[in-house]
């Protein structure tokens, strides 16, 4: 392989001149507007949050992206989160025989005008919280009422302990009983199965049970708390509800509520970092120590050579599997242990055939004979030379770095913090994505992958084209 | 006191048949603002007297040795490093043969043209460019080319660059080798006129490495004709092409073509001898016409057949 008569900035110049060079710089351009793009979305502690289960709880489970809505024409629900501040509070005391009773009432209101019912998985999350100094228990009772007047009283005047947090989901027994007694009280038979996502907002009937044809009883939806304190005027109730939706941001979400947008808008400047930083070193050492070995050739060049000939033979993907299975290493020290072993490799070798020939031209006798040095001739003279065609390598060698990350982090040996698109694929597999259905899962990190590593390979044939006279496009 | 002195110059390459006698016992003088040419067929050792002279020495020398004084020192006493600070490029510089290949193509010229500056010099990017900017107007080349790559360039501006890049650090001595082989003969005449005005303006030395006698006649003061890495024949440019001595001399001269002129070109039968085991005796004697016995025995010395005419050859060798 001779090398190019054609500079670094020309090669680029000439890349960009053809259409593979247009689509792939374009490409790039979005990824890199990606990235840029990424801090304004989620700053980098969110992203460190990554790992953190309890982090994301406000966020539904394994949620469609919202866009879907526009290809099955219905209005899927959205996740609705009602605060304590957005609580209607009400409060009053009454003196009854030297004791002080305090009531509180806390309402809240909530439209739901969609054609499904909510998340199926995790439905819903009602928290109330009663706080008190003078007494232990408070009187507590929930009621859910729904816009067809009907009631469900998830708590009918319990004592509750204070100061605790009472959790009330789709699966606590109470509401599970409490929403079994309602489908009672209409069809006259308490199911089997009661399953609250579907009774809490079903039409009245017979089917009010039945997810598949039971419909949708669209309005404004009531939680009723009421309180009573004996003996503490000064207590006091928090509550947060939140109900989740089936559909959630521009990417969905996974089965730990982690929005996929986030994973999926990180991954690209991680990608990117990865498979450039390990592609352009890589390549350049590995160019510069084939120039330097085949200009000084002798003893230099026997021994690059014979390296190079061991590294290339020495299998780096069972030892990175070792190393990150051993040390659960983070993907930057993944990134030196690849560059360590790249030092020397196939590059080396083709270079190092290249310099001899650019060795022997007139120009580098004339630069030795004005006075230049060893170094200045290789880095002045020879290196500049078979700089675009490492130009080209470095370019289809990314996307092979992007996709041994990706490896890597599919087999669970990746980054333990960070998500990289490889990583989302792998939680995708060890959750049965495909099993479920959770398509967006596997789709988008798919396609980043796939989009990123076609824009290399576009770029890749640029240069291939500018660097190699006979893939010319006339 | 000849401002360049080669005395018992030898390179020898080596390879695996041998070593390859490339320049062998090598004597001659130059006068300062004298043009010596050297002249010979291809593969005769011209290049390697040049870069002999310069040092730059491919990897497979096997004898490297004699005197090249250059204004009464003798540079191959220097050390390489001592060489490449003090001689090189400073007292004597190359233009190399084959202006096409002579310029890296990746390299703005401007910049090729300005890196002895800035390594000998230590000048900084800008200020060395813009010397060189004026050294490119003194060799007429236009405005603007400092940024140019070499293949914008044509042929004739590519070896004006190459010129003007030996001319850098204002050497006395330049060796040109076959600086106008490439081109054609316009351009040929141009830059043969340049090389002129520069000797007169920068008064400077040259040593014209070329196969082309009337293109050597043009120029030099002085010719030293060389043939299978020896010289046959030094002389003034009139005695050489006046009378020739060496009958090799001859037989050259009577291969020159010339215009509009019925005449047969003459050839030398034979080959060029191998470098590697030459003829012993006179290396000319298997295809001289004039051969005789001793001509295969004995290694003719040079003689001064007339003042500053020095031939080489058994039939002169009583007249010395």
């Amino acid at each position: 392989m001779s090398a190019p008569a054609i500079g670094a900035k020309e090669a680029f110049k000439e890349a960009l001149k053809t259409l593979s060079g247009k689509v792939a710089f374009g490409l790039l351009l979005i990824i890199v507007l990606m990235g840029v793009a990424t801090p304004i979305y989620a700053p980098y502690n969110v992203v460190k949050a990554w790992s953190m289960r309890e982090v994301w709880m406000d966020n539904p489970p394994c949620a469609a992206p919202a866009w879907v809505q526009f290809f099955v024409h219905k209005k899927l629900p959205k996740t609705i989160i009602i605060e304590n501040e957005d609580f209607h509070k009400s409060a009053s005391t009454m003196e009854h025989g030297g004791v002080t009773y305090k009531f509180i009432y806390l309402d809240a209101y909530f439209d739901y005008p969609y054609d499904e019912f909510p998340n199926k998985i995790s439905t819903f999350i009602l928290q109330v919280t009663p706080t008190a100094s003078n007494t232990n228990y408070v009187i507590l009772s929930v009621t859910f009422e729904r816009p067809d007047g009907g009631k469900i009283t998830f708590v009918s005047d319990s004592s509750v302990p204070v100061n605790k947090t009472l959790e009330l989901r789709e699966t606590t027994k109470d509401v599970v009983e409490a929403a079994g007694s309602y489908v009672q009280s209409i069809t006259g038979e308490f199911p089997k199965n009661p399953l609250p996502y579907v009774i809490l907002f079903a039409e009245k009937g017979e089917y009010m049970n039945d997810p598949k044809h039971a419909e949708v009883l669209k309005g404004t939806y009531r939680i009723h708390i009421k309180c009573i304190a004996v003996g503490d005027p000064n207590a006091n109730v928090a509550a947060r509800f939140v109900l989740y939706g089936r559909v959630y941001g521009m990417a969905g979400t996974d089965s730990y509520r982690r929005d996929l947008m986030i994973g999926l808008l990180w991954g690209a400047p991680i990608a990117l970092a990865f498979g450039i930083v390990a592609a352009v070193v890589v390549n350049l050492v590995q160019t510069i120590l084939g120039v330097i070995s085949g200009y000084f050739g002798g003893k230099v060049d026997d021994a690059v050579q014979r390296v190079a000939e061991l590294m290339m033979i020495i299998p780096v993907l069972p030892i990175l599997i070792l190393i990150s299975f051993i040390y659960h290493i983070r993907i930057w020290t993944l990134l030196a242990i690849l560059v360590a072993f790249g030092i020397v490799g196939a590059t080396t070798k083709t270079v190092r055939s290249m310099v001899p020939s650019i060795k022997e031209e007139q120009y580098i006798l004339a630069a030795k004979s004005y006075g230049a040095g060893s170094w200045r001739i290789i880095f002045k003279h020879i290196f500049p030379r078979v700089l675009p065609y490492t130009f080209s390598l470095i370019a289809t060698a990314v996307p092979a770095y992007i996709f041994l990350e990706a490896a890597l982090s599919f087999l669970g040996l990746g980054d333990p913090i960070l998500p990289t698109w490889g990583k989302i694929l792998g939680d995708a597999e060890v959750a049965n994505a495909a099993y479920y259905g959770y398509w967006w899962w596997i789709v988008l990190p798919a396609a980043c992958i796939g989009i990123t590593a076609m824009a290399f390979a576009l770029l890749g044939y640029a240069f291939d084209k500018v660097i190699n006279p006979r893939l010319r496009e006339m | 006191m000849p401002i360049l002195d080669v005395k018992d110059l030898r390179l020898y390459y080596s390879t695996r048949a041998g070593p390859v006698r490339a320049v062998d016992r090598v004597s001659f003088q130059v006068e300062k603002g004298e043009t010596l040419a050297l002249v010979g067929e291809s593969g005769c050792g011209k290049t390697s007297i040049g870069i002999s002279i310069l040092r730059v020495l491919p990897r497979n020398v096997h004898t490297y040795d004699g005197h090249v004084i250059v204004e009464g020192e003798d540079v191959m006493k220097l050390s390489d490093s001592e060489f490449r600070k003090r001689i090189r490029w400073r007292k004597i510089s190359m233009v190399f043969q084959g202006a096409m290949n002579a310029l890296n193509p990746v390299i703005q010229v401007g910049f090729q043209a300005a890196e002895p500056l800035m390594l000998h010099e230590g000048l900084d990017k800008e200020e060395a460019i813009r010397r060189v900017s004026e050294l490119f107007r003194l060799v007429g080349l236009p405005e603007g080319i400092e940024r140019r790559y070499p293949h914008e360039l044509s042929g004739g501006m590519k070896q004006r660059v190459v010129i003007a890049m030996a001319l850098v650090m204002k050497p006395s001595i330049v060796i040109l080798d076959e600086p106008t082989s490439a081109l054609d003969l316009m351009t040929q005449a141009n830059i043969m006129n340049l090389l002129k005005d520069l000797k007169w303006e920068e008064g400077l030395t040259y040593i014209f490495i070329t196969h082309d006698l009337p293109l050597a006649a043009e120029l030099a003061d002085k010719l030293a004709v060389m043939y299978s890495g020896r010289l046959v024949e030094v002389g003034t440019a009139e005695q050489i092409f006046f009378n020739p001595l060496h009958p090799y001399t001859k037989k050259l001269i009577a291969a020159v073509p010339t215009l509009r002129e019925e005449k047969k070109l003459e050839w030398i039968p034979g080959t060029v001898p191998s470098l590697i085991n030459p003829p012993p005796g006179c290396r000319f004697h298997p295809r001289c016409s004039e051969a005789m016995p001793v001509c295969s025995e004995e290694e003719p010395v040079m003689v001064e057949v007339e003042k500053g005419h020095f031939v080489a050859c058994h039939l002169y060798s009583d007249k010395g």
